[in-house]
């Protein structure tokens, strides 16, 4: 899976339009990011990608360029 | 003969807060959202007079009635609970004389929260399989809501008040309590506490200073603080992995097993573990739509729904898994079978 394909499911994840999320995103740029919210990321990066999400810097991210820079860092992502 | 549960009841308190209810005291609440997510439409909450030991007593009272076997029969007492009545003497002790059981009985108190059940199911098997005890009365009551800030979404809207008892004993029927796979992590002990009230912390005018975190959720010390999203991490991380050591364990596939029946942690949490396992669908037992997370009731409360709509019935093959506030975790199999009341 690509980056640009898993921010298309992060979205499917939080109820919004495919390409309407950005790296820059943060829970107060997007509505549908509460608590809840961010619970349907932890599973769309647990489900999509396979990553294990129980150490810390996998759950406590403040913006999607943070979450998508540590999966890169893990080689979650296709070229 | 095998330890098996015997017989299960349950007890809720009279009160019922609905989604309904929470929306007029908090309009900024989205409990439609909420829902969609939880699963939870209402749970009960105890009286300001009534505890855990008391719903506990209630539940254990419909279940003596029963007479599954004779009173004399019960050997020992378990009282599994997170909200006792005092520091000492154990809530067991006093359930002992409340509910009339002999003189004979022993009891004691196990403090753990949604992994209790499992818990107290291995200890009972492992009293009745060695002789220690010929039945064993195990309580699991918890009333997390006296520990809640009225103004925390996070965990009002998903805990809920209750108790079941559960009588296991040697069965003459067939059942049987399996398998067992538990465990700790000790590590995550920060993320769902109360942090004062005990003697680390004494409730003082310090730890009652409240503090409006960043998602509005208003909280103290003395309350309930859970970090949603670690206990999520960890659920889906640990979870699956524990059922797969016991399907292993026991020589399972997961087609061998008729119901899986999760801590009723909330609708979400269930449907993504049973997405993680391949368990399909209406094979997982999910009932929190009127009751919420009742913490260490939630299991056997489920099961015993699930026996009076029908679902579950004699003879089938269950998975128990009970997982939270710990971390802790405990999971096993078990053939249903109750006994017929006398």
């Amino acid at each position: 899976m690509t980056v640009t394909q898993f921010l298309d499911v992060v979205c499917e994840a939080l109820g919004r339009e495919p390409g309407s999320l950005l790296l820059d995103d943060t829970p107060q740029s997007v509505e549908q990011w509460d608590s809840i919210g961010h619970l349907s990321i932890i599973s769309t990066v647990d489900e999509a990608l396979g990553v294990e999400v129980d150490d810390e810097e996998m759950r406590t991210f403040t913006s999607i360029r943070e979450l998508t820079d540590r999966l890169i860092a893990k080689n979650a992502f296709e070229d | 003969m095998r330890a098996a549960i015997l017989g299960i009841a349950w007890h809720l308190p009279e009160r019922i807060e609905t989604n309904e209810d929470l929306r007029q005291e908090n309009p900024d609440w989205r409990m439609d959202d909420l829902y969609e997510k939880s699963g939870i439409r209402a749970r009960h909450v105890a009286a300001n007079d009534e505890t855990a030991s008391d719903l506990g007593c209630r539940a254990a009272r419909k279940l003596l009635l029963r007479e599954i076997v004779p009173n004399e029969q019960i050997d020992y007492l378990i009282f599994c609970t997170q909200c006792p009545d005092h520091f000492l003497p154990s809530g067991a002790c006093v359930l002992q004389d409340s509910l009339g059981l002999g003189r004979h009985v022993g009891a004691f108190d196990v403090n753990l929260g949604c992994s209790g059940f499992v818990y107290g199911l291995q200890i009972a098997k492992s009293f009745v399989d060695s002789g220690v005890a010929r039945n064993v009365l195990l309580v699991t009551a918890d009333t997390y809501s006296k520990y809640i800030h009225p103004r925390d979404r996070t965990v009002r809207t998903l805990f809920g008040d209750g108790a079941a008892a559960t009588l296991i004993g040697a069965s003459e029927w067939g059942g049987a309590i399996g398998d067992f796979v538990i465990g700790t992590d000790g590590a995550g002990a920060e993320n769902l506490i109360v942090r004062s009230g005990g003697l680390r912390k004494p409730r003082s005018s310090d730890t009652a200073k409240q503090i409006t975190d960043d998602s509005g959720c208003t909280r103290s010390e003395d309350n309930l603080f859970m970090d949603g999203p670690a206990i999520f991490s960890f659920a889906i991380t640990t979870v699956p992995r524990t059922v797969k050591r016991l399907l292993e364990k026991s020589a399972l596939s997961p087609d061998e097993v008729d119901w899986y029946v999760y801590h009723q942690a909330n609708k979400y949490m269930l449907e993504h573990l049973a997405k993680r396992s391949r368990i399909p669908k209406e094979k997982m037992i999910v009932d929190v739509e009127t009751v919420g997370n009742t913490v260490s009731a939630s299991i056997p409360l489920a099961i015993q729904r699930a026996v009076e709509g029908g679902r579950i019935r004699a003879g089938e093959r269950l998975v128990l898994v009970g997982f939270g506030v710990g971390y802790s975790w405990a999971a096993c199999t078990l053939i249903w079978r109750p006994e017929p009341e006398r």
